[in-house]
């Protein structure tokens, strides 16, 4: 599960910057709902993904709240690129073997 | 802002004690806290009642307990002082003093050449060589090594770091400093500089004297702090 939240993290914010409240909301959005994390997970794995070096973290003031926005560093799309392909390749495997007749 | 006012009080604690920067730390648990406070504003625009919105948000997001031990979970999360402590508090502190005392030395051979330059003439009555003379002595001997003592003593303390390396780092630091020696001859006709580095048996007590004071003023609140802090946890606990 980890990977997956890595991989739609990684996915949402190639798009634009978000802040974890944000973020929360696009995961839902952008799955349909069929992935629900605990909300409160996001924060381990957005300070991972920051300390390896693929996210970039800005601390912003909108209406006297505290934002802090995440956004995709060079070294973070090279790694999505790489995790995107490899879970195609999983993700094709898989499929391929639910499709097959004889393991229906 | 409920989860900032509910948060067990040991929660910045025992992020800091297992290794994660304070800064990281205090940002992850005020962006927690920030979230809260948006699930509950955005239940509350949906009808909920305020006590009901923040049931949903706990629902949401889990308890700070939960967080704390997801963050604990990810060791890449924890510094590498908190990794290496022998490199962090005894060996780069000591490679530290070297380093500004060598770099402080060429601050004032450059200080020196730039007067030269500038047709100051350099004698013994020079006011820049009773500057030096008054001043450098003090500062390479005693205010350099027990400022870098004082940055590694403060760094364990704010970052809840086990007292060992620290220790072994403040004594190694001011040892290395009292091994150090620096001189300013103000003789009429060459006015000199000196520095070294080494241990004779002619100043051994003053050597042993800087080195014990330098430790002592440094070592003593530091340890004192740490007393304190053990006793703050505890009383929380």
């Amino acid at each position: 599960m980890s990977g997956i939240s890595e991989l739609l993290l990684l996915r949402l914010l190639s798009e634009r910057q978000m802040y974890g409240y944000e973020l929360a909301r696009a995961i839902r959005a952008a799955t349909r709902q069929a992935i629900s994390v605990g909300e409160g997970v996001l924060y381990p794995a957005l300070h991972s993904l920051e300390r390896r070096g693929w996210l970039k973290a800005r601390r912003c003031t909108v209406n006297g709240r505290t934002r802090v926005y995440y956004a995709l560093t060079r070294a973070g799309l090279r790694h999505l690129k790489r995790i995107t392909q490899e879970w195609r390749r999983i993700s094709g495997g898989v499929d391929a073997a639910l499709l097959d007749a004889r393991y229906a | 802002m409920l989860a900032m006012h509910n948060r067990p009080p040991r929660s910045l604690d025992r992020l800091i004690q297992a290794g994660i920067a304070p800064r990281r730390a205090r940002r992850i648990l005020q962006e927690f806290a920030e979230h809260h406070a948006d699930v509950v504003a955005e239940r509350q625009v949906l009808g909920d009642s305020d006590r009901d919105a923040r049931v949903a948000a706990g629902a949401r997001l889990g308890t700070e307990h939960q967080l704390v031990a997801n963050l604990l979970a990810r060791p890449e999360l924890r510094s590498w002082t908190h990794r290496r402590p022998s490199i962090a508090f005894a060996l780069a502190p000591v490679l530290s003093f070297a380093l500004a005392f060598v770099a402080s030395l060429l601050a004032l051979i450059a200080l020196v050449e730039w007067r030269k330059a500038h047709g100051d003439a350099l004698g013994a009555a020079s006011p820049v060589i009773h500057r030096i003379g008054t001043y450098a002595g003090p500062y390479l001997l005693w205010a350099l090594p027990c400022a870098v003592a004082a940055l590694v003593a403060l760094t364990a303390a704010r970052r809840r770091e086990s007292s060992i390396w620290p220790c072994v780092g403040i004594v190694a630091v001011c040892c290395v400093g009292a091994l150090t020696n620096f001189s300013v001859s103000t003789s009429p006709d060459a006015p000199s500089m000196g520095a070294g580095i080494g241990i004779g048996t002619d100043h051994l007590g003053a050597t042993l004297l800087r080195a014990g004071g330098a430790t002592a003023l440094v070592l003593l609140p530091f340890l004192r702090a740490r007393w304190l802090q053990r006793h703050d946890l505890g009383a929380l606990s």
